[in-house]
């Protein structure tokens, strides 16, 4: 596989709830190279969300070019797409990342369940699924054996949120997408967890696309975008 | 397989629930497998209420009429036979025994049979099982008796006490054989048959106590006392009817015809097999209707169980969109909550089939003691476990409605975690 220039490439990217609603993203262009780690600050209504679901795959735009590590996204039947995003695309969430039923290594290693190429990528690594998420855990700050033994819903919500990034990057997916990650933590953990966050994207060349309403945060990311200037339909 | 595992892990984050629902589905599968098993058993029980068996003759009337009093005591026989044709009968070269019959007498509304000690002999029940006395001998002299299990524990008698037969085989009688008092000499055995509730003496004993009748009641004038009785000549002169052994079972259908056609006197021989299957025709709606019910209560289980799935699935969306998040697919969700029912479904099964088990264990002893139902601990038969695969199946189309309703919240919510 040769190397692609853009992680993700918009064109002309339209997207409507309905045919006859008025569109809630009309983005011209937008390119994400690859290695980068890029901001993009969105407040509420700037059409994040729906931005997210399309990136995701949940929704799919009426018109225009979403390519994702150069693959039409855009034009993947369900199917496929679930695979391509299960085996290239990490996601963060704001909150309530984790299952409560499974321990903080069986959540992290959630996705090689899942993802052929995950796991085989770490079999490219000669590492089991339980090692890389240890190794990761570790360099999330969270290799204190007490920990591992504990139910997750008892870990405090930074740790929490640090269990999700381990969770998103193992099987060194190109893309990872963090979604708000950070609302819930206060100033100081908020800036440890993106260096870390940050730190593991650089050590595998992994795209980072950080979405969040805060725009403090901005001088941490290589680049920032403001959502609202670039989507149309809310100018 | 990953994504059982994952449903085994949810299901235990939710043991609670979990366990209410397995135990209503374990109770109801319990009640099914018992209900079937104790149909099984009472059916086979009832096909089995004579055997061995070849012929039942009486008087001419219908195979159902001479069963029902032959057999099952119940009611009169509208004629009686005759001393003379029973002996032409039980002579004959193909006939190996036979045991008279005679009814019409009662004690305390149970049927009082009068009959011979062939009836010790070769009367025949069950599986082939003979007779066997739980306490004392057979009659032998003219005023013993010998009580079926449910008599003697229904009115509390042991041997040597002293009993009044009355006459004619209501429960509530106006004349009583009171002159001629019997003495309990033996106690059956439960045999889960009409046996249990019948009072045998001697076919003279019979003849003794109606001595002094004419028509059907005593004559005045000319009573004769126990003992005066004793030197009379106590034959009988008719039966209500006679069971027939056959040397070889080959004979029958010829003896039946010759029976059927007797030219002395109008007889009826019925095979009691056939007999008894036409009965259980009419009796055997019964049971249908308990397996109907029991039937209900597992799907009343499994709708539990639908109720515990789909009530919990409001809670669960955060978890399935986290699983979408991670690369679960739509059918895999679907999976994932299928297995959880069919778990339920399972271990339900598992679990009423153990304590079904269990409850035999316990009760099959006293069982066969009180009602001579004999309720083994085999293997589940083929018939079982096609209840417990329809029970599976049940569940497993039950557990599909939920997880249809994941699927669609799977689509529709993809990874967004609504709180």
């Amino acid at each position: 596989m040769f190397l692609r220039e853009m992680a993700i490439s918009l064109h002309n990217l339209e997207f409507r709830w309905h045919k006859q609603a008025p569109p809630t993203l009309l983005i011209d262009r937008l390119d994400v190279p690859r290695g980068e780690r890029l901001f993009l600050r969105g407040p509420s209504g700037s059409g994040k969300s729906t931005l997210l679901s399309l990136l995701g795959g949940v929704s799919q735009p009426q018109s225009g070019v979403l390519e994702v590590l150069g693959e039409p996204f855009h034009l993947m039947r369900g199917a496929r797409r679930d695979r391509f995003r299960a085996d290239h695309i990490g996601f963060v969430f704001q909150l309530f990342n984790l299952l409560p039923y499974l321990s903080m290594v069986e959540n992290v290693t959630l996705p090689c369940r899942f993802s052929p190429r995950r796991s085989q990528r770490l079999r490219d690594k000669q590492r089991s699924p339980e090692e890389e998420a240890l190794r990761l855990l570790a360099e999330l700050g969270l290799d204190d054996p007490r920990l591992r033994g504990r139910p997750v819903t008892e870990l405090s919500v930074g740790q929490q949120q640090r269990v999700a990034v381990a969770r998103a990057l193992i099987g060194s997916p190109e893309l990872v997408i963090a979604d708000e990650p950070t609302s819930a933590l206060d100033a100081d953990r908020c800036e440890l967890f993106l260096r870390l966050l940050e730190g593991e994207c650089a050590a595998e060349g992994i795209t980072l696309l950080f979405v969040s309403h805060d725009a403090s945060l901005a001088p941490l990311f290589d680049r920032t975008l403001e959502l609202a200037a670039l989507n149309r339909a809310v100018q | 397989m990953p994504i059982i595992i994952l449903a085994l892990k949810s299901l235990w984050n939710r043991r609670a629930t979990a366990l209410l629902t397995l135990l209503s589905i374990a109770l109801a599968v319990t009640l099914l497998l018992g209900v079937e098993r104790l149909r099984t058993e009472a059916r086979a029980s009832f096909a089995n209420t004579l055997s061995a068996t070849d012929l039942v003759v009486g008087a001419r009337s219908g195979p159902v009429p001479l069963l029902l009093y032959a057999v099952f005591r119940l009611g009169n026989a509208t004629n009686n036979i005759s001393w003379q044709s029973y002996q032409a009968i039980a002579t004959r070269p193909e006939v190996a025994w036979t045991i008279p019959l005679a009814l019409g007498d009662a004690h305390q509304g149970y049927p009082v049979l009068g009959t011979t000690a062939a009836y010790f002999d070769h009367y025949r029940y069950g599986q082939r099982q003979p007779l066997r006395l739980a306490q004392g001998v057979p009659f032998s002299d003219l005023y013993d008796a010998v009580l079926g299990a449910e008599v003697a524990k229904a009115l509390g008698y042991r041997l040597g006490d002293a009993i009044v037969l009355s006459h004619g085989a209501g429960k509530v009688s106006f004349v009583d054989h009171a002159d001629k008092p019997f003495r309990v000499v033996g106690i059956l055995a439960a045999t889960g048959t009409p046996v249990d509730r019948t009072v045998h003496v001697s076919l003279a004993a019979i003849e003794a106590i109606h001595i002094d009748y004419q028509n059907g009641a005593p004559r005045p004038g000319h009573s004769l006392s126990a003992e005066q009785a004793r030197e009379m000549d106590l034959t009988p002169k008719t039966l209500t009817a006679f069971l027939v052994g056959l040397h070889s079972r080959v004979a029958v259908f010829r003896l039946q015809r010759f029976i059927n056609d007797y030219p002395e006197e109008p007889l009826l021989a019925i095979l009691p097999g056939v007999a008894l299957g036409e009965l259980w025709q009419v009796i055997g709606i019964g049971e249908q209707a308990l397996l109907a019910v029991s039937a209900m209560v597992v799907l009343v289980g499994l709708a539990g169980m639908l109720t515990a799935l789909l009530a919990g699935l409001g809670e669960r969306r955060r978890e399935l969109a986290i699983l979408r998040s991670v690369g679960a697919r739509p059918w895999q969700i679907f999976t994932l909550l299928v297995s959880e029912a069919l778990t339920l479904a399972l271990l339900g099964a598992a679990f009423g089939l153990a304590l079904l088990y269990l409850l035999l264990a316990f009760s099959a002893p006293l069982l066969q003691a009180h009602y001579g139902l004999q309720l083994g601990l085999g293997l589940p038969s083929r018939h079982e476990w096609q209840l417990l695969g329809l029970v599976l199946g049940a569940g497993l189309v039950v557990g599909s409605i939920p997880a249809w309703r994941a699927y669609r919240y799977s689509l529709a919510d993809g990874m967004s975690i609504r709180l």
